[in-house]
């Protein structure tokens, strides 16, 4: 074997923790390359599932989007050229709700031909009705039409086949009573796991040609164009798309792959730092080797190529591992988040090129640094030992890059347009020059307070050599950072998650009941009071729903439309806001035309408690109506969408399209007396809702049903995925943190010997570490906060891509708790590492030299 | 009674015996050399009189203590009250200037460094180092830093100073400027020195000098040309 490679082998062996540390990290960079490459992939199907469940292969989709409008399948048909040979499929799809004996689930409906559709798609069944062969809708056999639903949709619902459910049907206001024929396995158009959809004939719920989604496949690729052209000047109000609306997908997938890819651009960042550490205390144990090899009469050069051997042996064993662990997680990720669809993403060489390269790359790049500075220096340099004081810092700059990146945040508050682009450039640039020249000033400000406060015994020694000590100062620069890009990477990922937390959240009843029909406000009460009499029954409110515009925006304008409420009194105010304020119901009570509104659009509109606003309505028909509130109260909600506000019912009375009852029950019964005030509700809501034949267009649900159930598998997944990376930025920046102190603890053998010979007794030098950690922690929260303060300053740019206006506050609430917890774990951390380091120093060992 | 008693002290490594149940006596203003060959167990015997290693067998009284039986924080207690130490490499806390890494000693302890800053004057003084007491070490010539480690061991007036080779790292010319200001201080302050030396000229600085030679200590008193020389 090459003498030169024995030699770094048995380098590597004396260095084992140190060693393992930088294998460790190549491991994870290469996962994390490994999974990034495909990561797009992952959110693009996530995305696309939904869709191409139903599309199956469709080229184009011709669709209302479930927003009402019906059109006729025979005048789709008549559009066809039959020497095209196109294929069409379709569909009547709805939002409506179910009915079993003993509960209500919030559904969607799919309406198709269904003798038709069971010839051209092949569903695997699970269950199957065995009362009767007959599948398609109109045999005599069976007194109910079929229905079939999902695997895991049924198991939920605790339905089998031969159960008889009811389908609210809106366009009869009346529930059709169907019989479940068969269970399908969760694949074709049933392959989402979580999906509520359930498949029928159009004569099941009576309807004939009339639709709202027709699938289209094209024989001849080119017919997309034209088809294109005829529906949108057949349909000018429809929306036309890809079949699996990829290019819909593409977009999300581009907005979640971004953000993933700043997630990991942060963990590489770390990782690079923990593998340059811990290869500072590797080649600091390799210079007496350099050192022999220089006499010897080795050039730099060589001696470059002598360590970076080493690193390549590092980096090989590492990317080794870290290719299968990557390919492992990918297998775990896909079978995790996408069930059916593993097999869409695919392994190409290139992947695995790809991750290597990088990570040999990423590697060299961190321990480069001290390879080159140990191979520069002369021998005399090397012996002589490492001196690594502190130059002192230019005060001057120091106070210009404080006053520059506060002038600065504070600006951002101000300006709008590309000032804003410009004016953060210089605030990064202003955030860097402060977090370097800050660190040693403030630990020496603190060493000074603390000196005043004990100026003895060990925490005395540490105030005194902490703000020359070299890698003190590396410590606090990079838990500052490690701080300041938690917050921003938390501050992100929480506003991603806001984006998919769900609407109907913001409200809060046991269960709740929702009635389209309109009627006067006695007729309302009548509902809630057969409700509120029975005797579980804590409480019932209940709201309208309808839609206003905020003055100044023109009808296009999307943002303009305010999801507005008028509620029946104070108490149903309090079961859809959030943390109103204490006077709050002494103004709605007393004021004429109050309104309590979201703080998303009091922030966007720039409104204030007490403004007078007139608000706009969104069809001419209400013209003559005056809409103008007096804003008492903010609601503090936050959901995926927040442009909401209150008024009083009396105000809103003439324009609604629905009302919700917020039922709140006693919260001591058991399950199952709880099952039976669930149906007992939905009976007595039915009762009072209807006359004639008609259901009166009520329906009961629990509100976890009504609230979540809708929540796609979609939203779900990517959050997941983006909870994963920010669990594992604080793995790792913890990981980080814990390297960087063992490493320059380990590092201070000397300084601690001197120590130990003056006298140092174990407490004195407990108090010495602790008030290190001390300085350090209290250095960096105070660097970090002010960098979270300055990120808060960028923040509102970033809430643009949830399309979300959220009040930051000048001062970020949330960096003062991460502060508090980066530095007490940072205390113990240190202090743990100092003890056992303690143990390990002898002082017999004084007269070995360092090389 | 004298001031530091070794009695039938043994060190092994393993299978090999470095000292072989030597005893020694050492009383108050004396000024004792080492010496022997490399090897020979010159550093282990001192470390093991300064309570910074413990013997395989045998007792070191200090003051009629056994410091062999004492705890560590004990150790350090006697560390900053009754011995100092000097050695030949990393004397000095890099983080800490000229005056801290002086007064290091009553910092730990706890004292008032107010009440201990004529002394530190007067020693910084004698020792020539007054111009550099808010250097760092980095910024020190080797016997500069010597000379300030020295301050270090006498700032809270020892009993005794050990030393292992003070001057080994240094050109002969500081080297014996160092000797001669320890025998004065070994004169003046009546300070006790034991000096772990391979040089036979720095030997005879000393009013003794003990020999290890395969783990036993021969004595030889004396009267050699360093001492007539310095005192002529
Ligand atoms: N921790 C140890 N483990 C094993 N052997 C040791 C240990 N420390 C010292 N020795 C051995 O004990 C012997 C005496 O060592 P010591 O350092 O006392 O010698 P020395 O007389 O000071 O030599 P030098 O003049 O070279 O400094 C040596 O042979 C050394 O190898
Ligand atoms: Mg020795």
């Amino acid at each position: 074997m090459n003498i030169l490679l024995k030699h770094t082998l048995r380098s590597i062996a004396k260095s084992k923790s140190q060693a393992l540390m930088i294998v460790f990290t190549i491991v994870i960079i290469t996962i994390m390359l490994f999974v990034s490459f495909s990561v797009s992939d992952i959110f693009y199907n996530i995305n696309i599932a939904e869709y191409s469940r139903v599309a199956q292969g469709a080229d184009m989709l011709i669709t209302s989007d479930l927003n009402g409008d019906t059109f006729s399948s025979a005048h789709v048909e008549k559009l066809l050229d039959p020497n095209d040979n196109v294929q069409s499929e379709y569909f009547l799809r709805f939002n409506s709700v179910m009915k079993t004996t003993d509960d209500s689930k919030v559904i969607i409906v799919e309406a198709v031909d269904l003798s038709e559709y069971l010839n051209n798609h092949t569903l695997e069944f699970a269950e199957r009705w065995k009362g009767d062969t007959a599948i398609v809708s109109d045999t005599p056999y069976i007194e109910y039409y079929p229905v079939i639903l999902g695997e895991t949709f049924a198991k939920n619902a605790n339905i089998s086949a031969g159960d008889l459910i009811e389908i609210y049907v809106p366009t009869y206001d009346m529930y059709a009573k169907l019989i479940v024929l068969y269970i399908a396995k969760n694949t074709g158009i049933f392959s989402i796991g979580a999906g509520v959809n359930v498949l029928l004939d159009f004569s099941a719920i009576g309807v004939i040609g009339v639709i709202n989604a027709v699938y289209l496949k094209f024989n001849d690729p080119g017919d997309y164009q034209k088809y294109e052209t005829i529906f949108k000047q057949a349909y000018p109000e429809l929306t036309i798309e890809e079949g699996n609306r990829a290019s819909y997908a593409k977009e999300i997938t581009m907005n979640n792959t971004l953000l993933f890819v700043a997630g990991l651009i942060f963990i590489i960042a770390v990782m690079m730092l923990i593998q340059l550490t811990s290869y500072l205390v590797i080649s600091r144990k390799r210079m007496s080797e350099m050192i022999i090899f220089k006499a010897s009469g080795a050039t730099p050069l060589q001696v470059t190529f002598i360590m970076l051997v080493e690193v390549l042996i590092y980096a090989l064993i590492g990317l080794s591992i870290g290719l299968v662990a990557g390919r492992l997680a990918m297998q775990i990720i896909s079978s995790s988040l996408l069930s059916a669809q593993i097999n869409i993403i695919s392994y190409p060489f290139w992947k695995y090129v790809l991750s290597a390269l990088i990570a040999i790359f990423v590697s060299i790049a961190a321990c480069l640094s001290p390879i080159l500075s140990g191979a520069r220096k002369s021998i005399r340099e090397l012996v002589a030992g490492a001196q690594r004081n502190i130059k002192p810092t230019n005060l001057v700059a120091f106070v210009i890059s404080t006053v520059l990146v506060i002038g600065l945040a504070i600006m951002l508050k101000f300006i709008t347009g590309i000032g804003v682009v410009i004016v953060s450039c210089f605030l990064i640039i202003a955030a860097g020059l402060f977090i370097y020249l800050s660190a040693t000033p403030i630990i020496k400000f603190l060493s000074f307070l603390f000196r005043k406060l004990k100026a003895s015994g060990g925490i005395a020694i540490s105030t005194l050599s902490s703000f020359k000590n070299k890698s003190l100062r590396s410590i606090t620069i990079l838990l500052s950072t490690v701080f300041a890009f938690t917050f921003i990477v938390a501050s992100v990922i929480d506003l991603v998650k806001l984006a998919v937390v769900p609407y109907n959240s913001r409200f809060q009843s046991d269960y709740v009941i929702v009635s389209l029909q309109k009627r006067d406000v006695a007729g309302y009460d009548r509902i809630r009071d057969s409700i509120t009499s029975i005797s579980e029954i804590k409480s019932v409110g209940y709201i309208n729903f309808g839609v206003l515009m905020a003055p100044d925006n023109p009808i296009e304008n999307l943002d303009g439309y305010i999801n507005t409420y008028g509620a029946r009194d104070f108490e149903s105010v309090e079961m859809v806001c959030e943390n109103l304020s204490s006077d709050a119901k002494e103004r709605w009570n007393s004021t004429d035309h109050p309104v309590i509104v979201n703080s998303e659009l009091m922030i966007k509109n720039n409104w204030q408690i007490g403004d007078t606003i007139s608000f706009l309505p969104t069809s001419t028909d209400f013209v003559d109506y005056d809409f103008t509130f007096l804003i008492i109260g903010i609601d503090y909600s936050v959901t995926s969408y927040d442009r909401v506000m209150y008024v009083k019912i009396t105000d809103f009375s003439m324009m609604f399209d629905s009302t919700m009852f917020l039922v709140n029950i006693d919260q001591n019964l058991s399950t199952e007396d709880e099952q039976l005030l669930f149906l007992v509700v939905r009976d007595a809501a039915e009762n009072a809702a209807s006359d004639d034949n008609k259901v009166g267009q009520i329906y009961a649900l629990r509100y976890d049903e009504w609230a979540y159930s809708g929540t796609s598998d979609t939203s779900k997944g990517v959050s997941n995925l983006l909870l994963l990376l920010q669990v594992a930025i604080y793995l790792i920046s913890v990981l980080g943190i814990i390297n960087v102190s063992i490493v320059a603890i380990f590092d201070r053998k000397q300084e601690l010997l001197v120590y130990k010979l003056s006298g140092m007794t174990t407490k004195n030098y407990s108090m010495f570490s602790l008030g290190e950690a001390s300085i350090v922690a209290i250095t960096s929260s105070f660097i970090g906060y002010i960098l979270a303060f300055v990120i808060n300053g960028l923040l509102p740019s970033m809430s643009a891509l949830v399309a979300k206006y959220i009040d930051f506050g000048i001062f970020p609430r949330s960096g003062v708790f991460l502060g508090l917890l980066i530095s007490l774990a940072f205390v113990i951390i240190w202090f743990v590492v100092s003890l056992l380091n303690n143990k390990k120093i002898h002082l017999n060992s004084i007269n070995e030299r360092l090389f | 009674m004298s001031l530091l008693n070794a009695i039938d002290v043994v060190k092994r490594f393993g299978e090999t015996t470095i000292l072989d149940s030597v005893s020694l006596s050492v009383d108050s203003g004396d000024f004792l050399s080492i010496t022997g060959a490399s090897g020979s167990g010159k550093s282990t015997l001192l470390t093991i009189l300064g309570g910074i290693d413990k013997p395989t067998d045998g007792q070191v009284l200090i003051d009629g203590k056994d410091i062999t039986k004492m705890k560590e924080n004990e150790l350090s207690i006697l560390r900053r009250t009754t011995i100092g130490f000097v050695f030949q490499f990393f004397n000095l806390a890099p983080y800490l200037t000229v005056r801290e890494n002086i007064l290091l000693p009553i910092i730990l302890s706890g004292k008032s460094q107010k009440s201990y800053s004529s002394k530190f004057e007067q020693l910084v003084e004698y020792l020539g180092i007054q111009d550099h007491v808010s250097k760092l070490p980095d910024k020190l010539s080797g016997g500069e830093q010597q000379r300030v480690a020295i301050a270090r061991g006498l700032i809270f007036d020892p009993k005794m100073i050990l030393m292992d080779e003070p001057t080994g790292n240094l050109d002969s010319k500081t080297g014996n400027d160092i000797m001669k200001l320890l025998k004065d201080i070994n004169k003046n302050l009546n300070t006790t020195i034991i000096q772990v030396t391979h040089s036979e000229k720095n030997a005879q600085f000393a009013n003794r000098i003990i020999n290890i030679s395969d783990g036993k200590l021969v004595e030889t008193t004396n009267k050699g040309p360093g001492v007539d020389e310095h005192t002529a």
